[in-house]
């Protein structure tokens, strides 16, 4: 298909979906206020994925408050690498709801640690950024489930960049839910993400496609736990696997629209040398 | 107007604004390098201006003589060359990789221009190269220069430079792209590094200048609290606890010609790195750079000429003040005095000043709390001027032969130039030293030692250094890694009557003349009280023709030296070429470490042309960890190989030696195949065996691969065998095997420990039948730290020494008789060892003759001769690795019992050959002679002997056999070792190999 082709269709989506964002969703599309299987965790790396760029999202329409505590460790002390890597990041998203079937989603690294070890030449910064800003829309939903496109920026704020660096860039992507029974939901999407570094009046731009399945089980409304994988890719300039790790973790709805969630993830395959990541969320949405 | 509101528009609007200013702005190379990127001059601040502005660049032609003076320059055809009013350049090609560099792109030569003695620049630098880290990995890969041509002089703006473009040598997504640039009147060259890091992980990228002294060279020194010239101890497992920040690095020389040097960031307030007289990183402060993010570090490095570091930290600090704004130097002026009269600094040796800010709390003068701004060198009437940091205090701390001279002085100064006075110090005495070799007849060339005549270890004296650098020389007479006087010995020539040397006083010293182990010594006892000058006339005469066997064409040798152009070697060539000759050795085969040199110049310009033997060859010397040995946390260095007989070729990079890096021995060999002079064979010999890893670097090739001597050696790699076995049995390039060695080291300079070591090993490889050759070294690099000639080797085979140079058949020959075995090894004793069949024949050593079977008339035939001040007690007798038994010994008292005379005592001992030979299978045979050796226990179970520590020779007694070995030749044991007879015991008519036990 030709770019401009690709454009169009990409546009009459859009419009199309647009037209239909204030339709209500079928009950049992989206999870409910106290629902714990309420979508996937942004997970990844810190590299790859800051904030929240590059990870599939909800599929669903929320107003809410996340603040996500995430730690990754890149554990390659021995030979022939000498060389390790922690990062710690708290980053801030919020979402918007905009209407029955469409809302906006901003995320923040409120703060990033990083410490890397070269041989024994070790340094560490802290980073406030980057941040992103997304629109999600519903393009299709019935009471088992639902099926979300959006689009998201990499907006160039990051303080551990040199004068005269940033990172920016666009990401699209569709994300999905379906109720497969009483207690069990699956989730995942397709994100196509361009990062695009400038650097010296120099830019370089990549296409990193992704993909995240995993599956929810609630033995209650309030608490669930899921399991799945993500893969990731760098499609140009060169061809390579990034990452394809599973992942693990629970969410639980608490009291006062708040709720509490973890994420595991342990990458065993891929360019991103990462051994494990992990992240602690809280939540809070506002009464409907 | 409403009140301004931040909505999503408004940031949306400036991120793209902020995109576009930053957009639009090239950055040189700071965002990859494209091929067409060029960084910008450095260090835009600087502005000098002269009268006369001179500039030129070009590409070194072939057989263009563009080599500036000093052992040190390296340029080659193909190498960019930048020259000014005040310097000359040298950036090595990307295809002529020297050091610890992967690749060229390296400031190889660094010469400043000011007139010196010879009116040639004269440079004293090593290398100068870039790395992102300290692992081999990050070192930076050049793999094309393009010069551009700049601006001729002297027009305005005039500049000529270079770039480099290239990226890690590990990762070749973290792009590098250098700019060398040089312009009229400066001092020193520009250089800007744009990093770019295209891996997809951020990275501690330490972008870093690798300052590689070389251990044995100049002495770096940082101004910031607690350091100056003191280094914290670098531990490459635990690099943060040297890492320090320092406003600029500088360094000065040990040695002649006197060059001092200094490098300034200029877009970073401060440098950061490690400091050590092996290498200093100095470069950006430690950061992580995120994948896609790059930057820029520019510097200037500077070259000034004279004495001490005062010329290149004057220059630093105009540089800060021009491109940081830092406040400009004072100058501060003096004088210092002895006696009221002006002490001539000698170059430091006689007297120099550190100036420091005073520590605070109690105690001004705390190491960890000064902070060292400059040190200064005295001229020949004792004045000085040094720049300062405008408004502070200070102390002036005045040295004098490596120890402080007198109490450290205050003073302040403000924002103008001041005069401290005259600073006052003991006055020293002087020497003066005439050598004879009789009565009224100067000798050609010797050796002065001094040593106190009380005991340093005793007295608890303060130890001597280079501001506590090089420290263990008593008295330091000069810098242990200079010219003469280094340490605690001086050179005479019989060019001038008398050879005056400064020494502390007051003072009580035993003062030495020698002319090496073959000589008689003379000592003379004087009390020197300051200001005197006493007079000494010593005698030593040469004892060769009673101490070599006669008849036989022995000549001796050192077939491992080094001089100042090897990178951890400071020695001028002329000292070095005397100290050749003060010894007495015949012939000396230069192996300086990557680079084929020769003295035959130095030689010819000394008028000594047929004294000497001179043979070119080259230690191939790697310094990049890259082979990995299972069980072994970091990858390894292999090499420490001497190649000889090899032909200089001054106009090629290295002189033509081979690129020593990431090579296992067998391909060392396989690159020298056919380099050899005159199509000859060639030797290769194995240094220094089971030597210890310097900062990381494998020194011995057995010890970096493990090898157990009990352990079997395939000849080809074989399942079931050790990896070090397999190793050494691998052919890595499919020609010469790692084990196809010629010769091995036995003994290398004086280690008494290390002599166990590698004879262990020799013993083993003659029990498996690998017949190498044993030979002895110096492995000198100095006057002092190694002695050159402790120990050698004594040739058999009539060979002319005047001839080895230009007669390709006589260097045959010569190689030849190393290669068989027609040498013995020696520190002192010397044998003469025969065998006699009972029939008329008469055997020598020879690895390739094999002596029929012995009858019960067979006699092995032991003479021993030594100098009368070298001790001999024993002969040893190791029949296939076993020491054996023997009927009769040296009778006590023979040697080293009228120490000053001038009468070699000799002793004969004649053996029945049968009841030392197996029962059955075959036998090698080494004689010994020398001190008293046991044979050492292996305490570690590593297969080598372990030398307690309380058998390390150090200064015995005064009325000790030994006492006059250890002030010419510290640590060595005498020792003389034969090279193996074979003896087909069995009579099967081959000699076969007896095996491990």
């Amino acid at each position: 298909m030709s770019r401009p082709r690709a454009a169009i269709l990409v546009g009459c989506v859009l419009v199309l979906g647009a037209g239909a964002a204030r339709a209500d969703l079928p009950p049992g599309a989206c999870p409910g206020p106290i629902e714990a299987a309420a979508g996937p965790l942004a997970g990844g790396t810190e590299t790859y994925q800051p904030a929240d760029f590059g990870a599939v999202p909800e599929a669903c329409p929320g107003t809410d408050l996340l603040l996500r505590l995430r730690g990754e460790l890149l554990d390659a002390s021995g030979a022939p690498e000498f060389r390790g890597q922690v990062t710690a990041t708290g980053t801030a998203r919020g979402r918007r709801r905009i209407n029955a079937r469409s809302w906006i989603s901003v995320a923040l690294e409120l703060v990033t640690y990083r410490y890397v070890n070269d041989a024994g030449v070790a340094s560490n910064t802290f980073s406030f950024g980057p941040a992103t800003l997304g629109y999600h829309l519903v393009l299709a939903a019935r009471s088992s489930g639902a099926l979300a496109i959006y689009a998201r920026a990499l907006l160039p704020i990051d303080t551990a960049r040199q004068p005269g660096s940033y990172a920016t860039g666009g990401e699209l992507g569709a994300a999905g839910r379906a109720r497969v029974g009483r207690r069990w939901l699956v989730d995942g999407g397709l994100s196509l993400a361009a990062p695009l570094d400038v650097t010296g009046g120099q830019a370089h731009g990549q296409l990193q496609p992704a993909a995240l399945a995993e599956a929810w089980f609630a033995p209650r409304e309030t608490f669930a736990v899921f399991a799945g994988a993500s893969v990731r890719f760098e499609a140009a300039p060169d061809a390579s696997l990034v990452m394809l790790s599973p992942r693990i973790g629970l969410r639980a709805a608490l009291r006062h629209g708040l709720s509490l969630a973890f994420l595991a993830e342990a990458p065993l395959a891929g360019s991103d040398g990462t051994n494990v990541s992990a992240g602690l969320f809280v939540g809070w949405a506002p009464a409907p | 107007m409403g009140r301004p509101r931040l909505s999503l528009l408004h940031l949306l609007g400036a991120s793209a604004l902020a995109m576009g200013a930053a957009g639009c702005h090239r950055d040189g190379c700071v965002g990859g390098d494209d091929g067409q990127c060029v960084p910008p001059p450095a260090c835009a601040a600087l502005a000098y201006q002269c009268a006369a502005p001179k500039l030129r660049a070009e590409i070194i032609g072939q057989m263009d003589a563009e080599r500036v003076a000093g052992p040190k320059a390296q340029a080659a055809a193909g190498d960019f060359l930048f020259e000014n009013d005040l310097i000359r350049v040298v950036i090595d090609a990307p295809e002529h990789p020297h050091h610890l560099a992967p690749t060229g792109g390296a400031i190889l030569d660094l010469a400043p221009i000011t007139p010196t003695p010879t009116g040639q620049p004269a440079d004293q630098t090593n290398a100068i190269y870039h790395a992102a880290g300290v692992l081999p990995r990050d070192a930076v890969h050049y793999d094309s220069a393009v010069a551009d041509p700049g601006i001729d002089a002297p027009a305005a703006g005039a500049y000529k430079a270079v770039i480099f473009r290239g990226h890690l040598e590990g990762n070749p997504k973290v792009t590098v792209v250098t700019r060398y640039e040089v312009r009229p009147c400066e001092p020193g060259v520009r250089v800007r590094t744009d990093l770019y890091n295209g891996a997809p992980d951020p990275n501690t990228l330490f972008l870093t200048d690798g300052f590689f002294w070389g251990d044995n060279n100049l002495a770096p020194f940082v101004p910031a609290k607690g350091l100056g010239f003191v280094q914290p101890d670098l531990d490459l497992l635990h690099l943060d606890s040297a890492w320090r920040s320092w406003p600029f690095l500088a360094a000065r020389s040990q040695s002649v010609p006197d060059t001092s040097y200094a490098a300034i960031s200029c877009d970073r307030d401060e440098s950061a790195g490690f400091n050590s007289t092996t290498l200093t990183a100095s470069g950006v402060p430690l950061g992580v750079t995120l994948s896609g993010d790059g930057f820029h570090f520019e510097r200037f490095i500077l070259a000034e000429w004279g004495s001490g570091l005062a010329p290149a930290v004057a220059e630093a600090m105009h540089v800060r003040t021009l491109v940081h704004g830092d406040p400009p130097a004072v100058t501060v002026s003096g004088r210092v005095v002895a006696n009221g009269v002006g002490v001539d600094g000698h170059a430091g040796r006689g007297a120099s000043l550190l100036f420091y800010e005073p520590a605070p709390g109690p105690n001004p003068d705390d190491p960890a709390g000064i902070t060292p701004r400059n040190e200064v060198v005295p001229d020949s009437n004792g004045n000085f001027a040094v720049a300062l940091p405008p408004n502070r205090s200070y102390r002036v701390q005045a040295y004098a032969f490596g120890l402080p001279a007198a109490a450290p002085t205050s003073f302040a100064v403000a924002a103008t130039d001041a005069s401290i006075g005259d600073l006052t110090i003991p006055a020293s005495a002087e020497l003066n030293v005439a050598v004879e070799s009789a009565p009224g007849v100067p000798a050609s060339f010797a050796e002065l030692v001094v040593i106190p005549i009380a005991d340093p270890a005793v007295t608890g004296a303060a130890v001597p250094s280079v501001y506590s650098l090089f420290p263990g020389c008593v008295p330091m007479l000069g810098p242990p890694d200079g010219a003469s006087p280094a340490c605690n010995r001086a050179l005479t020539a019989d060019k001038a009557p008398f050879t005056k040397l400064l020494v502390p006083a007051p003072g009580q010293y035993h003062v030495y003349a020698t002319r090496g182990p073959f000589s008689s010594i003379d000592v003379a006892d004087v009390t020197v009280a300051p200001g005197e000058t006493p007079t000494i006339t010593l005698q030593v005469q040469s004892l060769a023709d009673q101490i070599l066997p006669q008849g036989q064409g022995v000549i001796s040798g050192d077939f491992h030296v080094h001089g100042g152009a090897s990178f951890d070697s400071g020695i001028p060539d002329q000292d070095r070429v005397v100290s050749f000759l003060a010894t007495g050795v015949d012939v000396v085969i230069a192996t300086d470490h990557n680079v084929v040199t020769s003295y035959a110049s130095t030689l010819a310009a000394l008028g000594a042309t047929n004294a000497l033997g001179l043979i070119s060859g080259v230690e191939q010397t790697p310094n990049i960890l890259w082979y990995y040995v299972p069980g072994d946390t970091f990858p390894k260095t292999l090499g420490h190989f001497n190649f000889w007989p090899l032909v200089p070729d001054f106009f090629a990079t290295r002189n033509g030696a081979p690129w020593a890096e990431l090579r296992e021995p067998g391909q060392l060999m396989d690159d020298m195949d056919g380099l050899f002079a005159g199509d000859t064979a060639g030797v290769r010999q194995l240094n220094h065996p089971y030597s210890l890893a310097k900062l990381g670097r494998d020194q011995g090739y057995p010890k970096a691969i493990g090898y157990d001597p009990r352990d079997p050696i395939p000849d080809t790699p074989t399942d079931g065998y050790s990896f070090a076995a397999n190793a050494l049995a691998r052919a890595p390039g499919g020609h010469n095997r790692n084990i196809d060695w010629d010769v091995e080291e036995v003994m290398t300079g004086a280690s008494r420990a290390d002599w166990l070591r590698y004879r262990a090993l020799w013993f083993s490889l003659l029990n498996q039948g690998f017949l190498r050759a044993g030979t002895a070294n110096s492995d000198s690099h100095s006057l002092a730290v190694e002695r050159i000639g402790y120990p050698r080797n004594l040739i058999w085979g009539g060979h002319d020494k005047t001839k080895l140079a230009t007669d390709n058949a006589e260097l045959a020959s010569f190689d030849t008789d190393v290669r068989k075995g027609h040498l013995e090894g020696t520190n002192g004793p010397v044998l003469d060892v025969t065998i006699s069949d009972g029939a008329g024949k008469i055997y020598r050593p020879d690895l390739t003759v094999s002596i029929p079977p012995v009858t019960s008339l067979a006699r092995l035939n032991v003479t021993v001769t030594a100098a009368p001040w070298i001790p001999v007690d024993e002969v040893r007798v190791f029949v296939n690795g076993v020491q054996k038994p023997l009927p009769s010994n040296i009778k006590p008292g023979t040697f080293a019992v009228n120490r000053l005379g001038t009468d070699a005592p000799t002793y004969s001992l004649s053996f029945s050959l049968a009841p030392l030979l197996p029962a059955k299978g075959d036998a090698w045979i080494v004689v010994e002679a020398g001190m008293v050796q046991p044979t050492e226990p292996d305490t570690d179970d590593d297969g080598l002997p372990d030398l307690p520590d309380t058998d390390v020779p150090t200064r015995p007694a005064d009325d000790n056999e030994r006492f006059d070995v250890e002030a010419i030749a510290p640590g060595v044991w005498p020792t003389a070792f034969t090279n193996p007879f074979l003896i087909d015991v069995d009579g099967d008519g081959a000699w076969t190999k007896p095996g491990l036990p």
